[in-house]
């Protein structure tokens, strides 16, 4: 996986650049940030395997963050609903993820344009419920839960990697993710084959919201508001570790540890440029740059002679 | 990415098309746009308040103080809300729709969504003999008083300077004028966040036991601004002393990070914005969050829109009033700080306002 290489080149240089980039504080810290994008990175990995995309995640985020934290006890309403409110909020995501699903797989839309509807879907649906002013959880037992430490790592590390083992197993050990390759690969082989095509697409989608809606979860009792642009800026970091981790966004290739390991390379990009004390003024540019030389180095090996990139 | 750089450059087009419309359009007599005051009686007055949107606490309040103010005049029936949600063109042509209906008896407070939207909005404005007030947006170079129209009759804004050095002098003050600080700065290149980071500055100069450790920008937003706090705090283990944020949002996302690292209440933190979850904080001061500002947001409703409307009544001809009350910056108001966090002003209420003067909130000009 040559994803693995461009993490250790980075580790090899920030060793010499400031020491403190391995120590176990700042590995740590490295988990818990990377842990929202990677729950999201496992769902989303199964919608670009079959070629197709899902733009809608700030959208899903919204709706869900808003839901989470109405249903958790908040200065808002009398609901306290404890652990039960995480499920409900997936549940949100997966319908949104349903709407999607549906648009695409019966009424053939393409996913690019039907996800930038269901992302403005959920915006609205966060806006209604926000009422002017961010309902804060105060519900600590929860967000103990997920931020506080267990076995000496927070909650919603283990959350992330509870999602990635699951998401392993989906698509080593059930025909979903099998089938997901052969979709990916080719769509018209898969239809010869008999496989239900549209049925194993609108499914992808369901599981794409469902992660977008447990990282939305995790990511709301990490701030500890319902907050309505709390998905702005995930697109980038998963949709670019996805690419990075070696899953061709023409479907058909890669996978969840991949898209894993892509997106920690992301979270690790920007953690090193401000253990480097790089300006600000130049960090945006830096990091799009080394994007696209750690896309081309993952990528350097599928460089088939024959093989279309549009 | 890819749908937002393509989103973007359709705006663009959009907004280049329609400069290019209005600038054609200039060959047209315009029905009134000569008129130097109005003439419009107060129940023919539509008033336009427009701003982000309403997923924001700030525009939330803007938007009730404006009610209010229309409330108060016995206009809640000609008031509307637009909401830009980030979109220049959307913007634009909503502002388009209202004046093609209203014509010259609108009063628009418009914070843009962007500066280089300002003049097309100013343009539409003249066309159509209508009275506008701009709030924290301009492009360099532009402004009421230099223009010959009245039709453009102010521009409001909060200078940034002082909301900066004096938030950074409190929370120096609370670390005893000894130590280290980092600062989260805004999206760089929007006014607020250079005003407010100049603020700093300047208050570091007067403290030569503080030291600026490093300063990076988390873009306004709070979960990336916890994240920054997060990776600063291994950075810099144990050095650091306070936190300055050039926003609420953003110094509660650093409050976050320093109370999962079990340090929370020993390192201070301020913003500036006066959110109620900030206000709440600095109410306890073991909570660590030592100041944040008062949020002008009623202000900046309620007086823009009285403004425009007494510029659409004929109150005052615009042409006429001195530079400092059509680029001016609003009076600045004192900090909140634990002692006076009790009874911090509602961010939404017009009580306290003289709204008969409506030079009464005007501070210095806007150079």
């Amino acid at each position: 996986m040559p994803a693995l290489l461009v993490l250790l080149a980075i580790c090899v240089v920030m060793a010499f650049v400031n020491p403190v980039f391995l120590s176990g504080g700042n590995l740590l810290a490295i988990a818990e940030q990377s842990a929202v994008p990677i729950v999201v990175a496992v769902g989303l990995t199964f919608v670009i395997l079959m070629g197709g995309i899902d733009l809608s995640l700030a959208g899903v985020m919204a709706a869900v963050s808003l839901t989470t934290a109405l249903l958790l006890r908040n200065d808002r309403n009398d609901l306290d609903l404890g652990l039960w409110a995480a499920p409900i909020a997936v549940a949100v995501g997966a319908a949104l993820g349903l709407v999607a699903g549906v648009s695409v797989a019966r009424l053939r839309v393409p996913s690019f344009i039907v996800t930038i509807g269901t992302w403005q879907i959920g915006l609205g649906i966060g806006l209604l419920l926000f009422g002017g002013k961010p309902p804060r959880i105060e519900d600590d037992g929860f967000r103990a839960l997920l931020g506080g430490s267990l076995a000496g790592l927070p909650g919603m590390v283990w959350i992330s990697l509870a999602a990635v083992i699951v998401g392993l197993l989906v698509q080593m050990r059930t025909r979903f993710g099998r089938y997901a390759y052969v979709i990916g690969g080719s769509e018209e082989i898969a239809r010869l084959s008999g496989i239900p095509v549209s049925r194993y697409r609108m499914l992808s989608f369901v599981v794409a919201g469902a992660t977008a809606g447990l990282a939305a979860v995790l990511a709301t009792a990490r701030i500890g508001v319902g907050d309505v642009g709390i998905g702005g800026d995930l697109l980038f970091t998963t949709i670019a570790g996805v690419v990075i981790g070696g899953t061709f966004l023409t479907g058909g290739r890669g996978g969840v540890l991949h898209s894993v390991v892509g997106v920690i390379v992301i979270v690790v990009i920007a953690n090193a440029m401000v253990l480097g004390g790089v300006s600000s003024y130049v960090q945006q540019a830096v990091q799009g740059a080394v994007v696209i030389v750690a896309a081309s180095i993952a990528l350097w090996r599928s460089r088939e002679r024959l093989r279309v990139i549009k | 990415m890819n749908s937002r750089t393509r989103a973007a450059a359709i705006a663009a087009g959009a907004v280049a098309v329609m400069l290019g419309m209005s600038g054609c359009s200039g060959a047209i007599s315009s029905g009134s746009g000569g008129t130097s005051s109005g003439e419009c009686a107060p129940e023919d007055v539509t008033l336009v308040q427009s701003g982000r949107g309403l997923e924001n606490e700030y525009y939330v309040s803007v938007d009730a103080a404006a009610k209010a103010f229309a409330e108060s005049e016995g206009l809640a029936d000609n008031y509307q809300w637009i909401a830009s949600d980030g979109d220049s063109s959307k913007q634009l042509g909503q502002i388009k729709s209202i004046l093609a209906k209203g014509g010259e008896c609108v009063v628009l407070n418009i914070d843009a969504n962007e500066s280089s939207l300002v003049p097309a909005i100013v343009k539409e404005a003249e066309k159509s003999g209508a009275w506008l007030v701009t709030q924290w947006n301009r492009p360099d170079g532009t402004s009421p008083e230099s223009g010959d129209s009245a039709h453009w009759v102010a521009h409001m804004s909060i200078d940034g300077v002082p909301e900066g050095y004096e938030t950074a002098k409190a929370l120096f003050e609370s670390m005893g004028g000894e130590g280290s600080v980092v600062a989260l700065q805004g999206i760089l290149d929007n006014p607020p966040a250079k005003e407010r980071f100049a603020g700093l500055q300047k208050a570091l100069e007067e403290y030569p036991g503080i030291t600026l450790l490093e300063d990076q920008t988390a873009e306004w937003d709070r979960t990336k601004a916890q994240d920054i706090t997060q990776t600063f705090l291994t950075k810099y283990p144990g050095e650091i002393g306070g936190v300055w944020a050039a926003s609420d949002s953003m110094a509660l996302g650093a409050l976050e990070a320093i109370k999962n690292a079990g340090q929370g209440g020993q390192i201070k933190v301020t913003g500036v914005d006066g959110l109620a979850e900030a206000v709440d904080l600095v109410k306890d001061p073991s909570s660590g969050y030592v100041a944040t500002t008062q949020s002008r947001a009623a202000a900046q409703g309620a007086f823009g829109l009285a403004i425009g409307l007494a510029a659409a009544t004929g109150e005052f001809d615009p042409a006429e009033e001195p530079a400092g009350h059509r680029s001016f910056y609003l009076k600045p108001v004192p900090i909140i700080t634990a002692e006076n966090a009790g009874d911090a002003p509602d961010p939404a209420a017009i009580d306290d306002f003289d709204l008969s003067d409506i030079w009464s909130e005007v501070g210095d000009p806007i150079k």
